[in-house]
């Protein structure tokens, strides 16, 4: 559907997308990357509003860039905020019906099913202006699906939403990728991108790190000692029991709690309930610090 | 397609906020008009709607135009909203021309209430027979087509193109029509005098008053050859603005830079 051939995109003296090859086909992907890693740049490729300074892009074998054929199959949900804020959500994702070659009946019947769709159908007869962050990523999403694209690409499209919104969101996705459809979702959220694929592309800087399955991009994190934080009234008495497991290699104890490293994090976590259930040892909470994008991102460069 | 564009755009145009500034414009006019009319009292009626209409009507028109045509693009492209619609399937010389002609409309509409409410104030009840009226209003529309394609072209071109456009209305198209020599070719308005038949300021030495508004106007052209240089202008414009739009990337403004 979607394929990158040392696609390359320069603005001016800076790089936004460096020598990226992969095919992306049906089923959900995940776009993942920091703040300015190229993802916005790439999904701007896919969607013809740039073209690649070197390199071959194709979409549907089509080149995309301001290319109508392209269009009629694909939709797209940009990261902006911005709409007409003097129109209401409805005339919003009809006035873009009409633009995808609908006319007025259909249009209006196809606005009302997108509607549904994403929730808002009793909501869209207020003024964009007065949405909620929530309601706008609901009604960018509806203008993307309303000519039913073969390909959906989402810039961002959680941010703002709740956590029931995410779910439902997620859901809708995953329904979109049951019937055949190739969905791009670009996302800085590692957490966010497991819930809804193990099927992810990994930027950093512009380059493509990794592609392919998660799990793949979780055991090379795994590879190295993964950091885990407890946080306890009584970092010594945890100390102690810590110390003794086998995948544990070094315990680190402060006033607040303290920190581990392990080469197992799902043994230390299976290990943690017994303790202070059976045990009785006092748990505030826990994170990993390893836990996020940087530090995939430091892995994968030290590889 | 192309049809719901051009409708889409015209009803933002003609928005109602934006329409009752140009009414309270033409009341203005009406205003002026009414107030010289009554200043004047030893000149014809066609003398001083053709005044008027030079001073105020010609003038008006590329105010006009430079505020609707070169929003047609450049304001999507500010509010970035231009997303949306160029990752649509319509095909961008397609949607460049019908938002142009949109454009194009919301001038002639607010071009001819000016010019109403000129021929009201000099002619009362008699207004619509001012034989007059009629020659402006085809100078007004073809004049709209001249302006707004120049204007989209420019917006295509150069950012803040609003601030260019209002600069050539006001500056080029006041001052290079009066200038000596065959410089007045150089002004769109000078086309359109010809085109609406005014009088040359040859014969109009006599009288200052006459001679300023008819110098605005004043020179040797023919309405063919206003009608030859207007259409070429137009065409020319809105074809190389097209080519233009189709090969070229818009994003929002911070991506650009």
């Amino acid at each position: 559907m979607i394929s990158l051939h040392n696609v390359s995109r320069w603005y001016g003296q800076i790089i936004g997308l460096n020598d990226v090859t992969c095919d992306i086909g049906p089923g959900v992907t995940a776009l993942l990357g920091m703040n300015g890693a190229g993802k916005s740049t790439m999904l701007r490729l896919i969607t013809g509003q740039l073209r690649p300074t070197t390199g071959d892009l194709r979409v549907f074998g089509l080149d995309p860039f301001a290319n109508p054929e392209v269009y009629k199959r694909l939709g797209y949900c940009p990261e902006i905020d911005n709409f007409y804020e003097h129109r209401t959500g409805r005339q919003f994702v009809y006035m873009l019906g009409r633009y995808a070659g609908f006319g007025s009946k259909e249009a209006r019947e196809r606005t009302e099913q997108v509607l549904e769709l994403v929730g808002m159908k009793d909501r869209a007869d207020k003024k964009i202006a007065g949405y909620s962050k929530g309601m706008r990523q609901r009604i960018k999403l509806a203008q993307a699906m309303i000519h039913d694209p073969e390909i959906i690409l989402l810039d961002e499209p959680l941010n703002g939403l709740d956590p029931v919104g995410r779910r439902e969101y997620m859901g809708l996705l995953h329904n979109l990728a049951l019937q055949g459809k190739t969905i791009l979702v670009s996302s800085h959220i590692l957490f966010e991108v497991e819930q809804m694929t193990s099927s992810i592309l990994l930027l950093n800087r512009g380059r493509l790190l990794a592609t392919g399955d998660l799990r793949v991009i979780r055991e090379l994190i795994d590879k190295h000692p993964h950091k885990i934080r407890l946080q306890t009234s009584e970092p010594r008495r945890w100390a102690e029991k810590i110390v003794a497991m086998p995948f544990v290699l070094s315990v680190q104890v402060d006033r607040d709690g303290l920190e581990l490293q392990t080469r197992e994090p799902n043994s230390f976590y299976d290990s943690l309930v017994p303790l202070t259930v059976k045990e009785g040892l006092p748990l505030t909470g826990f994170s990993s610090p390893d836990n996020n994008l940087e530090s995939i991102f430091r892995y994968l460069v030290n590889d | 397609m192309g049809a719901y564009v051009f409708q889409n755009a015209l009803s933002e145009y003609l928005r109602p906020k934006r329409v009752v500034i140009w009414v309270l414009v033409a009341i203005c006019v009406f205003a002026a008009a009414k107030l010289f009319a009554n200043v004047s009292p030893n000149m014809s009626a066609g003398d001083k709607y053709s005044m008027l209409s030079s001073l105020l009507l010609f003038r008006l028109l590329p105010l006009a135009s430079a505020i609707f045509s070169s929003g047609v693009l450049s304001q999507e492209i500010e509010q970035k909203t231009i997303v949306y619609l160029l990752t649509r399937p319509v095909p961008r010389p397609q949607f460049l021309i019908f938002r142009l002609l949109a454009s194009v409309v919301a001038v002639i509409v607010v071009s001819i209430m000016a010019a109403l409410a000129i021929s009201f104030a000099i002619y009362g009840p008699a207004a619509l027979s001012n034989n007059l009226l009629s020659r402006d209003i085809v100078a007004l529309a073809v004049g709209a087509m001249a302006y707004g394609s120049l204007f989209v072209l420019i917006s295509l071109l150069i950012n803040r193109a609003m601030i260019v456009s209002l600069l050539f209305a006001f500056a080029w198209e006041t001052s290079v029509p009066s200038m000596p020599g065959s410089i007045y070719l150089l002004s769109i308005s000078s086309y359109l005098t010809a085109i609406a038949q005014r009088p040359s300021a040859g014969s109009e030495r006599g009288n200052p008053l006459k001679a300023l508004a008819s110098s605005l106007g004043g020179n040797t052209l023919t309405a063919d050859q206003g009608w030859a240089v207007i259409i070429g202008i137009t065409l020319f414009c809105a074809v190389f603005g097209a080519w233009w739009f189709t090969r070229s990337e818009y994003l929002p403004r911070e991506d650009a830079e």
